[in-house]
Formats: structure tokens, C-alpha cells, sequence
């Protein structure tokens, strides 16, 4: 079955992967033998990267419930699924790595267990993000990256608490002064401005990032903040897997002036 | 269980080598010594010694980063090869032969600091085939003897003791535990400064400043006396382990010297976040130059605390960048103190070493201890006379209580709350005297007007209550961040295994309730104290119905279910409510309990950000909070002091603090 495309350009979610073994698209279409088609390299990428989009069948189970409906029970694995596979070699502590995407989450993770259990020593680690770094990075950046979202953790509260701030730079807001010395950061919204179009990308620090996908092109958008965030010192390589857990606690929202 | 012992005694130029479950007729063998070990996993197999192999002790800056490339990278042979120890050797290989060691050594080189090798063949290693790596010691500045110029004899042989004891540890902490050093020049300063007290003629001096002398020796005393003990501790296990011994048989062989770092990496976590935040440079030099407040929350008979929030001087509200170095204790391990504190050492159970995952050990009760020494320093500045003020400090601070008033700054708002404090205390005190048929004659309640004979005996006889309160509402708050559950259990289960808290049962029950009375809602006295019983009597009771129930967990319920014990206990708390808001609202720092807590690696789960990692696990960042990490660890604990999983718990969670 043919991927519905209006139904594939939809919110994103990517990790990235650190690992000897995987460096290549070829790395994950080896292990992932219900392939359609060949994978196509999408031009052009952001300099120092190489982005591949491929497409999967598998059962519609990886669907969100909203999407699948009754068809999420169904056990046949008939249904095209597209993931982005982007590749750099940051060098330094962080070394080569190998980014996935995909519009659903639980597939996302399936892809992951897959490569987790083909790797060979070493464990395969994580990309993080040292989002104080972050914070104060693009606090200074200039037109082409914007903060539009900040999510903090509030501390002193026995159960888990984020907050989140919206609006026109949430950085420099009011409301963000007075929470500084009472929460920390967790997450950032960003607008990234990349040869004329724009993309709204969310990261988180564990490093789980997700964008709105209207066009092929704005995959290249995150991999842009991700240089930029190297560039600062923001990125690390982490053991903790990124889709462990999604935050559920209370999120208050805020819009900024 | 999966413990081992390693154990080392000489046979000629040859050291034998044993590891099994238990040891101890090795210690009665020429220069025989033994440590523990356990298995890095908790499960699964575990290398055993072979005929023949090669046994390699590492030493490593970071320990859990070192552990997670041996036991998630390097395979499972590897994995399973690898142990857990007390010492600064806190990682452990035993391993096939030499050629393992050579192979594995290129991906983990960035992580070791030293190690030594020791080939087995046949239960034997010759001393000459060991090889030992020494770490290289970090360049630390000089800090020089201090001088025993004109210091009498006794003072001057203290003085040159403490070079000699600080010029050891000095040498142990460039090697092997560098992130210490701070506290070694911190006691140079500190016992330099004595030296200079102590340069004087006492012949010449009055009385008083005889006794001033005699107070500096006696610290310079106990300050070398902890200082040795320390350079026993921490000096312990260094390398060459095959050459060395720790007095104390069951860590005899590579010693405590990696639990050393452990306890210090919690007691700077805290001592740095609160000397970041420095409250009492705040005071003294914030408080004098605010407005006055009202120091009774409105009339005596009807309190109302909500002035006190209204004026904002609370300490997270004022900003001062503190300009002084904080000073240090020494923190180490005693099975005489247990948790204690004082000017310059702050002690954790010996029980720690192997029970810090129960609840009874548990390593937050040092938490109490350390929030004693920044009450008092908080209390001492607000008793101290603001700079240029002359006069009779007593006599004023006197007066301007009889009068009701709050003088003219917030610092002599303050002392007079903290007068008002003491009253209450003291009201707290005769009350409970007097419902239990024990007051007498000289107890009566002390009036609203004092004298300055009056307020010093309140100083002397109520200080301590005012302190116990105030510690117990900012454990409550910073430490165990306004968990019930997570505080009662550990303070209880700590009360356990202390025979007074059985005599003085109701006075425990009433100190809990108001540590909980500062997260309750109501406003009244009686609604306050009801919620704050209930909160905690749900907890004794889920507490008490476990089969591992200390009989304290009873008692304190059947308190607690006391109508007569309640009527005591309630009066008592309409008293020392006033210390619960004066702590609550003028000491209690968001931003400090915000940095505190901090931790990137914290994740949500039900509702709480927590580490979600499981002992055995081995994710190689370093934990951003220790305070937290344990205070998440700590609803796994087990209790009645533990299991032989608490053990391994233990060493897992202390590693990974460093």
C-alpha cells in the first residue's frame, strides 16, 4: 500500500543514535527487511549531513489511535511507513551520529529496538541536549533561529510540575525573570529560518525532538538547530533513551507579552 | 548471596590470594587483609578466582562512568568479570589472564587513574610480577606549615601535628580524590587563624580572654583529632594495595577510601548549595538596612502570618552575592557519633558503608545534622548587635519585646520574633508540664514582660527546641522536598534504633507534626494540627503494618490515637507554630530548594520527576544532585536494616554519587 502522503507530513519526532555501527543509511535499511522501494537521498541537506528518506510496511498498529482507528488491531503488516535517516560525523566527544524520524512515535521506538538489538558492543548511546547551554545560546542567536516556546520544571514541588512560556521572546519575558531562580530548563520551542522557509521545532533535553513537517524540505530545519546547538557546546552523548518517558505532569501555559 | 571477599597474606616473597564468601581466618595469617566485593549486575553470573588469572584494582575519577563502558560496551565477559568496592580501587576485575586486562585497557584508559595487576597462578602472585599504575596527583597550590612561632609548647605540638596529619591528606586528595581539596585548604585558613589567636603571652591576658585561648586550643585539638581520622579514612586502600592496610579487619585491604568520596560528594552538594545562597550574609548585612515588621503576626492572641509573606523578606526574595568562602566539616564515618555534627566535622554512621540503602542507614538523616550548623549560624546572626549600635545589646532587644515592637530594621524585628519564639517555648514547654501534672512551682509560665535574667535563661533553656523545629521544617522542605511519605519514613525508621525516642515518644510525635504543619492547609491552629496528625498517622499506619514494623512505629501511633496525648500535643503545637512560620516564611528559599534538586537526568513518572534507574544500572552521567538521587532512591530501600541486596544497593548508590 502506497504512503498517504497528506497523512505523512505531519508532526515529526526524531532521536539521534550514537553508535560505531551506525553512521550510514545503509546501517538501518540492513536491519529493517520490510523495505519499499529504494531510499532516496533528499537534496539538498545542511551542509556536513546526508539525509535519506526511506519507506517501511509494517502493521498499522504504529499509527496514533486518531489516525487508525479500527485498522490499529489489525496484525498485517501492509502499510507504508516513511522515516528520515540523517547522518553527520560532529567529531569530538560526540562523534559520528544518526538521526531517525518518524511521523509515529511507537514506530519510532519499534525502528530503535531493532538497531538496539543488532548493535554489537559498545551499547548504543543518545544524543542530549544540555538545554541551560541551549537557553543561553539561542537567547543571543540572531533572525535565524527564534524562540517562541520555553518549558521549565518547576523544582521545589513534590510532584512533577512543567510550565511552559509562549509568545514573543519567552526568554526575555516578565513572567520568565521571576521563574528563573524556581525552575529549570527542560524544553525549547524554536522557529529556525533555513534558505527561505521556516519550521517550528520543539527539543526537549533528553534529546527527543519534533517539528511540524508542511513540506518535504523542513527536515533539513532541525538538523540545522542541531548544528547550531553543537556549535555552543549544547550536545552530548547520553545512556538515557530519549522515548523512555513522555512528560505527563500539569502544564501550565503562559502567553508572553 | 552474591558477596565475595578478597583476601591477601604473605607466604615468603609470594602473596597468596583468596576470594570466597568469608575470610576471616585470613586476617589471623602473616600480614593477612581482606575486603568485600560485589558483583557489578545483580544478577547473573560472576567471575570466581581461577587457577589461574589476573586480578586488576582500579582506581577512577568517575567510578559509574568507568562501570558502565566495563558492563554496557566492553561485552559480557567483561561484565561479569567486573566487582564493586569500598575502596578508592572501586572497581574490581578478575579476569582470565594479563592479556584481557592489555585488551581492554585502550577503551577504558580515559577513566582510570591508576590501577594495580596482580597474576594468579595456582592461588599465588609472586610481589615482584604486581604491577601498580599510580594515579598522577592533580598540582594543587602549596600551602606550607603554619608556623609554631610564639604558641606555647602543647598548642606548638598540636600545630606541628596538624602539618604533618594535613600534609598527608594533602598528598591522598592530588591523587586520588582531588575534588577534596577545597576542604584541605579550608582548614589551613581555619587552623591558621587559630594559630594566630594562640600567639599571645597568657600570662599577660584577663580571664575572659584566658578562656577565649583555652576555647582555640581546645578546637585546634578536636580539629586534629578529626583530621587524623580522616587521613585513616580517606588515606585507606591507595595504591600499592599488595603493601598497604586499613586497621579495620572487614576493609583491611582496600579500604573505605571510595565511600570517603561518596559522603563528600553529598556534604558539598549541600554545603555548596547553601553557601551559594549564604542566608546569614544575607542578614547581616540585608536586615539592618529593611524596615521593621511586625514581629508577632499581629496581636499575641490571634496570629496572623500572612503580614509576614506580605513584607517579602523572605531570603529567596533578597539578593546579595555572597563574597565569603564557605568553610567546611570534615565528613567522615564513625560507628561511635553515628549522624552528628559539630564545629568542624560532621560524622555518618559507620552503618553506612553497607546499609545506605536501608531505610534505617539511610544517608539523607546526615541531611538533619548538616541543617543544624546553617540554623544556628542563621540564629547567631540574627542575635548579634548590628554594626555601629552601642548599648546593652540584651537590655534593648529586652525592651523593645516588653514594648511590642519592631524597632526600626527587620534585623531588630527579628530578635525580638526570635525572643517571641523563645516565649512561646517555653509557654510550650509549661503546658505540657502542667497537663501531665509535672509542673511545679518555678514552672509557671514565663509573663509577656520579661527581664534580661529572664531572656537569658529562655537563650539557654529553649535554644534548642527553636533549632529542633526550625531543622526538622527545613529538612522537610529542602531535603525530602515536602514529602510526607519520604520524611516520616526516614526519620522514623532512623528513631528506631535510638532507645531515648521510645522515653520521649510524644516529643517526636509533636516534632513531626510540626515539620508537616508547614505544607498544611487551614489556617487555624487546631486545623493545621489535624491535618498535619492525619497526614502523618496514615503513614504510621501503613508503616506499622508491615511485617518488618519497629515497635516505635506503634508507639507513636497509639500517641497519636491518644485523645488526651492529642488535647497535650495540640496546645503544645498552637505554641511552636509561631517557630514553624517564622522558619517557613523568613528561611525557607525556593531558589535554594531549586538548586538543590536540580538534575538534567531527572524524567517523569507518575506525576514525579525521578532518575528511573534500577541498582545495576549504569548510565555514566554524573548524578546533578545528590539529594535528590537519594531522595529518589529511597521508597526501595529495605528495611530492618536491609538484605543482602541492601548491600550491593549500597555500593551501587554510593558510586554513584561520585
Amino acid at each position: 500500500m502506497a504512503p498517504s502522503t497528506e497523512r505523512e507530513f505531519r508532526r515529526f519526532t526524531a532521536i539521534a543514535l550514537v553508535h560505531p555501527e551506525l553512521s550510514s543509511p545503509a546501517d538501518v535499511s540492513k536491519r529493517l527487511v520490510t523495505r519499499l522501494g529504494a531510499p532516496k537521498r533528499i537534496t539538498p541537506g545542511p551542509s556536513g549531513w546526508s539525509v535519506t528518506r526511506m519507506e517501511y510496511t509494517a502493521a498499522r498498529k504504529y499509527y496514533p489511535e486518531h489516525v487508525g482507528g479500527d485498522d490499529r488491531n489489525r496484525g498485517e503488516a501492509g502499510y507504508a511507513h516513511d522515516i528520515y535517516v540523517a547522518t553527520r560525523d560532529f567529531g569530538g566527544r560526540v562523534g559520528p551520529v544518526l538521526l531517525i524520524a518518524s511521523p509515529y512515535i511507537h514506530f519510532l521506538e519499534a525502528i530503535h529496538k531493532l538497531l538496539d538489538g543488532a548493535a554489537t558492543r559498545p551499547a548504543i548511546q543518545y544524543l542530549g541536549i544540555d538545554m541551560p547551554s541551549v537557553y543561553r545560546s539561542l537567547d543571543a542567536s540572531g533572525e535565524e533561529a527564534t524562540v517562541n516556546r520555553v518549558t521549565m520544571q518547576v523544582m521545589g514541588e513534590p510532584n512533577a510540575d512543567l510550565v511552559s512560556l509562549s509568545g514573543k521572546k519567552p526568554l526575555h519575558s516578565s513572567i520568565h525573570e521571576k521563574l528563573l531562580g524556581i525552575t529549570k530548563p527542560y524544553g525549547i520551542g524554536v522557529n529556525v529560518d533555513y534558505e527561505g522557509t521556516d519550521c517550528r521545532i520543539s527539543l526537549t533535553r533528553h534529546g527527543r525532538i519534533n517539528w511540524f513537517q508542511t513540506a518535504e524540505d523542513r527536515v533539513a530545519h532541525p538538523l540545522v538547530l542541531l548544528d547550531r546547538i553543537h556549535r555552543d557546546g549544547g550536545l552530548k552523548k547520553v545512556r538515557r533513551y530519549p522515548l523512555k518517558r513522555e512528560p505527563l505532569g500539569s502544564t501550565v501555559t503562559e502567553e508572553t507579552e | 548471596m552474591r558477596k565475595r571477599y578478597v583476601g591477601i597474606w604473605s607466604d615468603g616473597d609470594d602473596l597468596m590470594v583468596d576470594i570466597a564468601p568469608t575470610l576471616n581466618g585470613i586476617l589471623l595469617k602473616p600480614n593477612g587483609r581482606i575486603s568485600g566485593l560485589v558483583p557489578a549486575k545483580p544478577s547473573g553470573p560472576a567471575a570466581e578466582l581461577r587457577d589461574s588469572c589476573a586480578i586488576v584494582f582500579v582506581v577512577s575519577g568517575h567510578p559509574s562512568e568507568l562501570i558502565a563502558v566495563l558492563t554496557e560496551d566492553l561485552g559480557d565477559e567483561v561484565g561479569h568479570s567486573t566487582y564493586l568496592s569500598h575502596g578508592h580501587a572501586s572497581v574490581v576485575l578478575i579476569l582470565r589472564d594479563e592479556a584481557k586486562w592489555s585488551e581492554i585497557l585502550p577503551s577504558i584508559t580515559e577513566f582510570v587513574w591508576g590501577y594495580e595487576m596482580w597474576p594468579v597462578t595456582g592461588g599465588r602472585t609472586a610481589a615482584a610480577a604486581v604491577s601498580v599504575v599510580e594515579p598522577q596527583p592533580t598540582r594543587m597550590a602549596g600551602l606550607g606549615d603554619i608556623s609554631c612561632d610564639r604558641v606555647g609548647f602543647e598548642s606548638a605540638a598540636q600545630i606541628r601535628q596538624f602539618n604533618a596529619n594535613l600534609a598527608l591528606l594533602a598528598r591522598v586528595v592530588s591523587g586520588y580524590a582531588p575534588e577534596i581539596w577545597p576542604l584541605v585548604s579550608s582548614l589551613h585558613a581555619q587552623v591558621s587563624q587559630i594559630a594566630e589567636r594562640l600567639r599571645v603571652d597568657e600570662r599577660t591576658l584577663s580571664q575572659k580572654l584566658r578562656t577565649g585561648l583555652m576555647s582555640s586550643q581546645t578546637i585546634l585539638i578536636e580539629t586534629n583529632a578529626i583530621v587524623t581520622l580522616y587521613c585513616s579514612q580517606l588515606g585507606s586502600g591507595t595504591l600499592p594495595l599488595h603493601r598497604a592496610a586499613f586497621p579495620v579487619g572487614e576493609y583491611s585491604l582496600l579500604g573505605i577510601g571510595g565511600m570517603c568520596r561518596s559522603a563528600w560528594r553529598l556534604y558539598e552538594h549541600l554545603n555548596r548549595t547553601f553557601a551559594q545562597h549564604d542566608h546569614p550574609t544575607k542578614i547581616r548585612t540585608l536586615y539592618p538596612s529593611l524596615g521593621p515588621f511586625d514581629p508577632f503576626g499581629g496581636s499575641a492572641e490571634r496570629r496572623d502570618f500572612s503580614t509576614w509573606r506580605q513584607a517579602n523578606y523572605a531570603l529567596d526574595h533578597l539578593h546579595e552575592t555572597p563574597d565569603n568562602e564557605p568553610r567546611f566539616h570534615v565528613p567522615y564515618f564513625s560507628s561511635r557519633w553515628g549522624f552528628h555534627e559539630s564545629l568542624h566535622s560532621i560524622s555518618l554512621s559507620w552503618q553506612c558503608l553497607y546499609a545506605s540503602a536501608t531505610k534505617e542507614w539511610n544517608l539523607l538523616t546526615v541531611t538533619h545534622e548538616f541543617l543544624h550548623a546553617q540554623v544556628r549560624a542563621i540564629f547567631a546572626e540574627i542575635m548579634k548587635p548590628a554594626d555601629g549600635t552601642t548599648g546593652d545589646h540584651a537590655e534593648q532587644i529586652t525592651m523593645r519585646y516588653n514594648e511590642r515592637s519592631g524597632g526600626t530594621s527587620a534585623l531588630q524585628s527579628m530578635q525580638v520574633a526570635y525572643v517571641e519564639a523563645l516565649v512561646v517555648c517555653r509557654a510550650a514547654n509549661y503546658l505540657a508540664r502542667h497537663l501531665t501534672g509535672e509542673a511545679t512551682e518555678v514552672d509557671h509560665p514565663v509573663d509577656r514582660h520579661i527581664t534580661t535574667t529572664q531572656l537569658r535563661d529562655l537563650v539557654r533553656n529553649h535554644t534548642g527546641v527553636i533549632h529542633e523545629i526550625a531543622v526538622h521544617v527545613l529538612d522537610y522542605r529542602y531535603v525530602y522536598n515536602g514529602r510526607d511519605e519520604e520524611y516520616v519514613t526516614s526519620i522514623w525508621s532512623s528513631w528506631a534504633l535510638v532507645p531515648s525516642v521510645a522515653d520521649q515518644i510524644e516529643h517526636y510525635v509533636l516534632r513531626t507534626v510540626c515539620a508537616l504543619a508547614a505544607r498544611t492547609e487551614g489556617t487555624t491552629n487546631k486545623a493545621r494540627f489535624a491535618d498535619a496528625r492525619l497526614r502523618f498517622r496514615g503513614i504510621l499506619v501503613r508503616l506499622n503494618d508491615k511485617d518488618t514494623a519497629r515497635p516505635v512505629f506503634s508507639d507513636a501511633l497509639a500517641v497519636l490515637d491518644d485523645k488526651a496525648a492529642c488535647g497535650r500535643l495540640s496546645v503544645q503545637f498552637s505554641n511552636l507554630r509561631y517557630v514553624v512560620e517564622l522558619t517557613q516564611t523568613f528561611f525557607f528559599d525556593e531558589r535554594l530548594n531549586t538548586e538543590l534538586m536540580d538534575d538534567a537526568q531527572t524524567e517523569e513518572v507518575d506525576g514525579r520527576f525521578v532518575y528511573d534507574i534500577e541498582p545495576g544500572d549504569y548510565r555514566g552521567g554524573k548524578i546533578g544532585s545528590p539529594v535528590g538521587f537519594l531522595l529518589d532512591r529511597f521508597p526501595t530501600y529495605s528495611d530492618r536494616a536491609g538484605t543482602d541486596e541492601a548491600e550491593f544497593e549500597s555500593i551501587w548508590q554510593m558510586l554513584q554519587l561520585i
